[in-house]
């Protein structure tokens, strides 16, 4: 055990590693050395990721600068957020167009993400949304001409969403100017407020937006299709779990009272999110716009969590948004390299499990997992957030839940299927090799899903951890 | 001490992962395999010397104050099965390495019998009912897979079909049982039930059901009649199958209860079962034909004796059996697929040639698993033999229990005398051609087969527990004269070219060899239940259709939504906008109630 003065020195070391980065990413960027980036930038973002699990197992709470707390859900979050930075930025070398670039707007996206793990306050947790949605917006335009539209989608609807937020934000300026998180409890109306429900509607609203929640999610698939596939791992990965964390803190800190207002919302947002994702990935023929949908749904699932509202709830969907970061962007590192190759369609997957056996098993094992198979990670969160429901008395929820997990099976097992179907093998045969950076993304995903699926056990207790300290805020 | 240590001795799962994910090439297979089971030896033996006597438990995972673990016991029994395991495995795997020298096909050999060895070690450490049932499942699967094998030849699916439809009747059973356990006493560790006091119905019900598992899985009456088909397998698997692996399963499952079917009162139906079917076991083994087949139903015959005396109570008898009977009968086995491989015959009364001068090592090797199996002194089988015979505390069923050792001495030395007649005419040159790796695992076998007899002295060392049986000189004198009267009768009929022969057409055959005419049974059985099943099949079809139709409800409900998915960012806001004024109503809804 550190001492805690350690514990603060730790602190301050993973953010001025982060500061570091994103210099070493401007000065890239000006420079146009995209190796160099590179080179010194994913070095910089593992060492991070290090440092954040080290501030998590430490188990102090730090206050930074006053707008940021560095607590066990935080830092659990922030080293969460960087272990996946990590591998996005390992994927996105080789495949984006501007690396440099997107090495510079990276920082800042970090910046943002880790600024709403850990903000202390509404303004913090606004602002830092809005550096991640702005940096996301400008990656898309980086890679080319042909990404204007879906950036431009991204920007407007994004634009809507903020000021949603921002009027939501003014609402509870009048009950307490200084807009802190914590403290609001005691000085708040009480449940049933006007005003207050008004402003609890309009987070839901604003919220829902970037984590793609029925039926604020309609621009989502055509973002995914089409950004460039490392922005949609990213945008899946991390853009999504980065509202629920932002859920997680206005509304299990700020606005605990009120949770029997906002429970029965999320839980009817829970069920919709669910089927919408599930029956319009029934009927998808584009990969990438499947994992769309697919992620939609499990949006859904981690919904559940948050809709039982209690410790135990948002432990389970911990552990699955920590199940979904890894499978997603492990689907997402594949769908890239093959996307790269010219496959697109499920058609073009045909065969696919013949011509390149680690296409064929690590995308067979994402899959599973998102569709809750055991023993894979995807399964223990589920497990979890149904038996949350359970213990609650929400029945119906974790009925339905169920219920999507078995009809996300169909569309799983055909591409699944497709993979594995000898008709396919002669259309654009020939074996399909994958380089070094897809590899090593891949096998780290692959290891977090695999082996965290049969010994849940260290995930479960940080989830654990990180909950409770949420609670006692 | 090191918790995991015990639930390591499963290395040959790695090894099977291996093979079957990484390292796809025929060629390395083998060697993995065998690292794998020379690597679970060392840790058994580990296990074995300073383990025995401890409950182990490994923390999986916890979860609102429960928690989870994977706990392991090593009792005595467990320490002794798993000793057994880990000593014939790699045995086995040598010993397939001659044997199956096929070219292809070796992958996915080494990675069945590997997750098989796997399963057996799980199951002969599992310390409570879940793990236990775990690796029960997983050896009646890869049994089904490792004997239906060949499956390209035309009996082979129908016998490992045979074989998992009956085992699967004892899974279910035993999974009834572990619910009926649960529910009544909130526990699954096998040390805390064998605490419970008192006897219940539930108690009783669930020692019924496991019962019949067992029964299923070490194919004693009447579910005896996969095992003979299961020959169909490679010989290897089936020496291992049935010396210490799978049909031991039952045994051991019954032996670390029996404290609990002696407080239920349920000793009994082991006995009638055992007896039943040792009868019928040594009566199709004197009229069987097939070389590997008279050797199966010899192992239910085994099996049937352990049955006997664990219904006696007896189980320092039944165990000193279940040590001596695994190496003598993979001894055997090993000797019938080298025969096998050297003739390339499978019917006894067509194999000839078989002697000293042929190949030395072969021929003195199978005569000792011989002797042992017919209970000569001093070799295990004797000790085998008497131990269960005088377990019987019953007049009738010592002169029965007698009266099987004279017939199964008959058919053994009928076995080992059959395919030693000459025939000039024949080449024996087969019998020098039979490689080196399959001649090493026979020959140490035979060393073990030869020392097996001090299990007698050293189980109840080690064992201290265990009431050990004295052996009086009546039983031993009368057990050996009948041994060697069969010896006498075997050697006069069949040493000769032409053997007496029981045609499969005469009367002597129906009766000796259809065990009761319990396959006919099985037949009109499945006719029945096949009618029943296309009634079935027709309801199945209309709940298919329904669910069909469900699901292309969901394909056009797909359809019709992907219509507000049109691209066009005026959409996407106004979804938006409805989305507040949706949650405004709903939110003005909850607030007037």
């Amino acid at each position: 055990m550190l001492a805690p003065n350690s514990d603060l020195m730790l602190v301050y070391a993973a953010f001025a590693v982060l500061a570091l980065f994103i210099a070493s990413g401007l000065a890239a960027a000006l420079h146009r050395r995209k190796n160099v980036a590179f080179l010194i930038g994913l070095p910089l973002l593992a060492i991070d990721t290090a440092l954040f699990l080290s501030v998590f197992t430490g188990g102090s709470s730090t206050t930074l600068l006053g707008i940021f707390e560095m607590y066990p859900f935080s830092a659990l979050f922030a080293a969460l957020f960087m272990a996946s930075g990590t591998l996005i930025y390992l994927i996105s070398y080789r495949y984006s167009n501007d690396f440099t670039g997107f090495s510079a707007l990276f920082g800042f996206m970090l910046l943002g993400v880790i600024g709403v793990a850990a903000s202390t306050s509404l303004v913090t947790t606004v602002v830092g949304i809005e550096l991640v949605a702005l940096s996301t917006v400008f990656m898309i335009i980086l890679d080319g001409k042909s990404r204007v539209e879906p950036a431009v989608k991204l920007f407007i609807l994004g634009a809507i969403a903020i000021s949603v937020l921002l009027f939501a934000v003014a609402m509870m300026f009048s009950y307490d100017p200084s807009l802190l998180l914590s403290g609001f409890t005691a000085s708040g109306p009480a449940p049933g407020s006007y005003i207050l429900t008004l402003a609890i509607i309009l987070f839901i609203a604003g919220f829902s937006f970037e984590a793609s929640l029925f039926p604020f999610n309609l621009w989502v698939p055509d973002v995914y299709q089409g950004a460039p596939t490392n922005i949609t791992a990213m945008l899946a990965g991390m853009n999504k779990k980065v509202a629920f964390v932002a859920i997680m803190t206005t509304f299990f800190v700020l606005l605990s009272r009120y949770s029997a207002t906002f429970s029965p919302i999320f839980e009817l947002l829970a069920i919709l999110t669910m089927f919408f994702g599930n029956i319009m990935a029934f009927v998808q023929k584009d990969v990438k716009r499947l994992f769309a949908y697919s992620s939609i749904s499990q949006a859904g699932y981690i919904l559940i969590g948050i809709a039982v509202a209690d410790s135990f709830g948002i432990e389970a969907s911990i552990v699955q948004i920590a199940a979904h970061m890894f499978m997603v962007i492990g689907a997402f590192s594949v769908v890239l390299w093959l996307e790269s190759k010219g496959l697109r369609s499920i058609d073009d997957y045909s065969g696919l499990g013949y011509r390149s056996k680690f296409a064929g098993i690590s995308l067979s094992i994402f899959m599973l997992s998102m569709a809750g198979v055991p023993p894979l990670l995807g399964f223990t969160g589920k497990l979890l957030l149904f038996s949350s429901a359970v213990d609650k008395g929400m029945l119906i929820l974790a009925g339905l839940g169920i219920l999507n997990s078995f009809m996300s099976i169909y569309y799983y097992g055909k591409v699944i299927g497709s993979m594995y179907s000898k008709k396919g093998v002669s259309v654009g045969s020939g074996k399909l090799f994958a380089n070094g950076y897809i590899i090593a993304a891949v096998a780290v995903c692959l290891a977090v899903v695999v082996l965290f699926g049969l010994y849940p056990g260290p995930i479960i207790h940080a989830a654990s951890a990180a909950s409770l300290s949420l609670f006692g805020m | 001490m090191l918790q995991a240590l015990p639930l390591l001795s499963v290395a040959p799962l790695v090894a099977a992962a291996l093979i079957i994910l990484a390292i796809h090439r025929d060629r390395a297979a083998k060697y993995i395999a065998m690292a794998g089971s020379v690597l679970s030896l060392i840790i058994i033996a580990v296990v074995v010397l300073y383990y025995v006597g401890g409950t182990y438990r490994v923390s999986w995972f916890s979860l609102q104050g429960y928690s989870f673990n994977i706990t392991t016991s090593v009792l005595p029994l467990n320490a002794l099965l798993l000793a057994l395991v880990g000593i014939v495995t790699p045995l086995i795997f040598l010993y397939s390495f001659g044997y199956m020298d096929t070219k292809s096909e070796q992958s996915r050999y080494y990675f069945e019998i590997s997750l098989f060895a796997a399963a057996m070690m799980l199951f002969a450490i599992s310390g409570n009912f879940v793990t236990m049932f775990i690796a029960w499942e997983m050896l009646g699967i890869t049994s089904y897979l490792l004997i239906g094998f060949w499956y390209a030849k035309k009996v082979v699916p129908d016998a490992a079909r045979k074989a998992i439809s009956t085992i699967i009747i004892g899974d279910i059973l035993f999974l009834a049982a572990i619910i009926v356990l649960w529910s009544a006493y909130h526990t699954l560790n096998i040390s805390s039930l064998l605490s419970i006091a008192g006897s219940t119905v539930y108690l009783k019900v669930a020692l019924a059901f496991i019962l019949v598992a067992a029964f299923t899985k070490s194919a004693q009456f009447p579910f005896n009649e996969w095992l003979s088909d299961a020959m169909e397998g490679p010989t290897p698997v089936s020496a291992f199958l049935h010396s210490s692996t799978m049909v031991k399963a039952g045994v051991f499952l019954i032996a670390i209860l029996l404290p609990l079917y002696v407080k239920a009162g349920m000793l009994m139906p082991i006995l009638a079962i055992g007896l039943i079917t040792a009868i019928i076991a040594v009566m199709n083994a004197l009229s069987e034909h097939h070389i590997k087949k008279i050797l199966a139903y010899s192992t239910m015959e085994d099996l049937a004796l352990m049955f006997i005396a664990l219904g006696f109570n007896a189980i320092f008898a039944a165990m000193l059996l279940f040590v001596v009977q695994t190496f003598y009968k993979a001894l055997l086995f090993m000797s019938a697929g080298s025969i096998m491989k050297a003739t390339g015959e499978e019917n006894i009364y067509k194999t000839y040639n078989f002697g000293f001068k042929t190949n030395k090592l072969l021929y003195i090797s199978t005569i000792i698993g011989v002797l042992s199996l017919a209970g000569i002194f001093p070799l295990g089988g004797f000790f085998g033999k008497l131990g269960i015979d005088t377990s019987a505390s019953s007049m009738y069923v010592y002169i029965a229990l007698v009266a099987i050792d004279f017939l199964s001495s008959v058919y053994i030395f009928r076995w080992l005398y059959l395919p030693s007649r000459k025939d000039s005419y024949l080449s024996s040159f087969g019998y020098r051609t039979v490689p080196r790796s399959m001649l090493a695992p026979i020959a140490i076998l035979a060393v073990l087969v030869l020392a097996s007899g001090l299990a007698y002295f050293m189980l109840p060392m080690y064992y201290a527990a265990m009431p050990k049986f004295s052996i009086s000189i009546i039983d031993s004198l009368i057990e050996t004269v009948l041994v060697l009267t069969g010896l006498g009768i075997a050697y006069i009929l069949y040493s000769r070219g032409r053997a007496p022969h029981v045609d499969a057409s005469s009367l002597e055959y129906k009766l000796l060899h259809n065990s009761f005419f319990i396959n006919a049974f099985y037949v009109y059985l499945l006719k029945g239940i096949e009618l029943l099943g296309e009634g079935f099949d027709a309801l199945n079809d209309a709940i298919n259709s329904v669910i069909n139709g469900g699901a292309y409800s969901f394909i056009l409900l797909g359809n019709a939504l992907k219509r507000i998915e049109n691209g066009s960012i005026n959409t996407y806001a106004i979804a938006f906008a409805a989305g507040i004024v949706f949650l405004v109503i709903v939110f003005a809804m909850n607030l007037i109630k």
